[in-house]
């Protein structure tokens, strides 16, 4: 589910993209059309607004309007809108700008390089601008590509129940779980575990809903490193909300998180984390950022009469956390693509996994 | 020799060159037109053919008025045509304006800021002077490792 196209016509100049979150951020090499795309819809926008005659065209069930200098009177009531915002028009105030973009009830294309870690977007949310076909349009920077992780290290981006949840399931393939106090400490958190004397590959795990410019130097200390790769699900209550336990419940959701959480909450992150901490409360699969976690990471027994969950029954703990990582149990083979492992293997094996146990059941 | 201060434009009270529409405007000489390294440069970034002041033959929309070429293009041929000590807004260049920098740099002392990534790699003959440090960098490798310490500085 896309939350707006937008289609623009200025001559033989032609932009067409979908937008699919609250904040679309585009990056990239000079000359590709970013600046012509606002100069363009500015163009055309303040023709129409002024009554007078076009052959440009902009296509949007959004309003759309380009931030200008007067940004606070722009932004001022609009809600439900389409911003675009380019690098070069806010400088002093730009901080100010970013606070109000946060709060805006309204989504947003922003031009820049600047790494914008105040603004919490996702790795997903960046894209380049590459032209196909004599059309313009906008391509995610960090694709997919599979590939085997086997990692000696896992660094979590703090020590709340995903690192918990990270240390009970990697200990049982001997590999060592640390966390690092926030993802911005990732990059010297590497550097300390290779001073230490860790030789073998890092696998970073963290948010990557909300992960903002910190990619970028999650990126760069990577490739300084030279051996170590990165997980970003959207968030640890995201890869919960996949598994078997909640019998599909959130999969209408989960299918549609970017669409959703703009529409609802500012990111994916945090709008998993409200609504699983809400629909666990006083059950026995209760969750919280400082939860045990007991019945995700325990092998059946304690909870069955309590929890009526048909799926684990009888399911042993390393099962358990094999689905939660939507795995196959027993065998550790992260799957990763250009570094990033993407939800569409997540759940695509999350949903053979459901299907082994359904059989199992059956059998 | 390029000078790179690491640091938020915003974060910075001296006046730079930020908007390079706005800078060109009210700085351009005819002469910047004409020259090889102008012509060169609006060919290679922004496959644009410039012929005079007041024209530019777009690729893709075909003729427009030089000053909307991209930040990237104005940047650089204000950086190899001004004689002035200007500091630069370094975010306003994508990573294909890496190479012209250093070459520019090569023959005039070019200040930019750089808030965000910038990735040199592939870049040949890198060579910079990072001003919050004041340490010399030889490499590419030097400029990841000393951006990276930067990057340990930011609130996030």
């Amino acid at each position: 589910m896309v939350i707006c196209s937008f289609r623009l016509k200025f001559k033989d100049f032609e932009c067409k993209f979908d937008i699919n979150s609250k904040y679309t951020i585009v990056i990239g090499e000079s000359g590709t059309g970013k600046s012509t795309l606002i100069d363009t819809a500015d163009i055309i926008i303040q023709s129409k607004k002024n009554g007078e005659v076009t052959e440009g065209s902009i296509e949007c069930e959004k309003e759309c309007i380009v931030i200008g200098r007067e940004w606070r009177s722009q932004l001022h009531g609009k809600k439900d809108c389409l911003f675009f915002l380019d690098e070069d028009v806010v400088k002093k105030e730009r901080n100010e700008l970013i606070s109000e973009i946060i709060k805006s009830d309204n989504y947003f294309v922003i031009i820049g390089r600047n790494k914008y870690t105040s603004i919490p977007f996702g790795h997903k949310d960046i894209y380049k601008m590459v032209r196909k076909n004599g059309v313009n349009t906008l391509e995610r920077v960090f694709t997919d590509m599979e590939k085997d992780v086997c990692p000696s290290t896992v660094i979590t981006e703090d020590s709340s129940s995903g690192y918990r949840f990270m240390n009970v399931y990697f200990t049982q393939w001997g590999v060592k779980t640390v966390h690092c106090n926030g993802k911005g400490n990732i990059p010297r958190y590497i550097r300390k575990l290779r001073a230490q004397g860790e030789r073998g590959e890092i696998l970073i795990i963290a948010d990557g809903a909300g992960i903002s410019g910190t990619i970028y130097k999650i990126i760069k200390a990577m490739s300084d490193d030279g051996n170590s790769k990165v997980w970003l699900p959207e968030s640890f209550e995201w890869l919960l909300m996949h598994t078997p336990m909640f019998k599909g419940k959130y999969d209408r959701l989960l299918e549609n998180i970017s669409y959703e959480s703009a529409v609802r909450y500012t990111n994916a992150e945090k709008l998993c984390a409200d609504i699983i901490t809400q629909d666990t409360k006083g059950t026995p699969l209760e969750y919280s950022k400082n939860s045990e976690l007991n019945c995700y990471i325990c092998s059946c027994g304690q909870c069955k009469d309590r929890c009526n969950c048909e799926y684990i029954v009888n399911i042993t703990k390393e099962d358990k956390l094999g689905a939660i990582m939507g795995l196959y149990p027993k065998k550790l083979k992260l799957k990763h693509r250009d570094n990033i492992i993407t939800k569409d293997i997540q759940r695509a094996a999350v949903a053979d996994y459901v299907r082994t146990a359904i059989d199992k059941k059956k059998k | 020799m390029l000078y790179i201060t690491f640091s938020d434009p915003e974060d910075i009270e001296e006046p730079m060159v930020f908007n390079c529409e706005n800078y060109f405007r009210s700085a351009c000489k005819d002469n910047w037109f004409s020259n090889d390294i102008s012509k060169q440069i609006a060919k290679d970034i922004d496959n644009t053919e410039l012929v005079s002041p007041n024209l530019a033959i777009s690729n893709v929309l075909g003729p427009i008025n030089p000053y909307k070429m991209s930040s990237g293009a104005l940047m650089l041929i204000i950086m190899a045509n001004t004689d002035k000590d200007l500091l630069y807004c370094g975010e306003m260049m994508g990573d294909n304006c890496n190479q012209w920098l250093i070459d520019i740099s090569k023959n005039k002392d070019i200040r930019i800021t750089i808030g965000g990534n910038k990735d040199f790699c592939g870049v040949t003959g890198f060579e910079a002077i990072v001003t919050n440090s004041g340490k010399k960098l030889d490499s590419v490798r030097d400029y990841d490792k000393a951006w990276l310490e930067w990057a340990d500085t930011w609130d996030d």
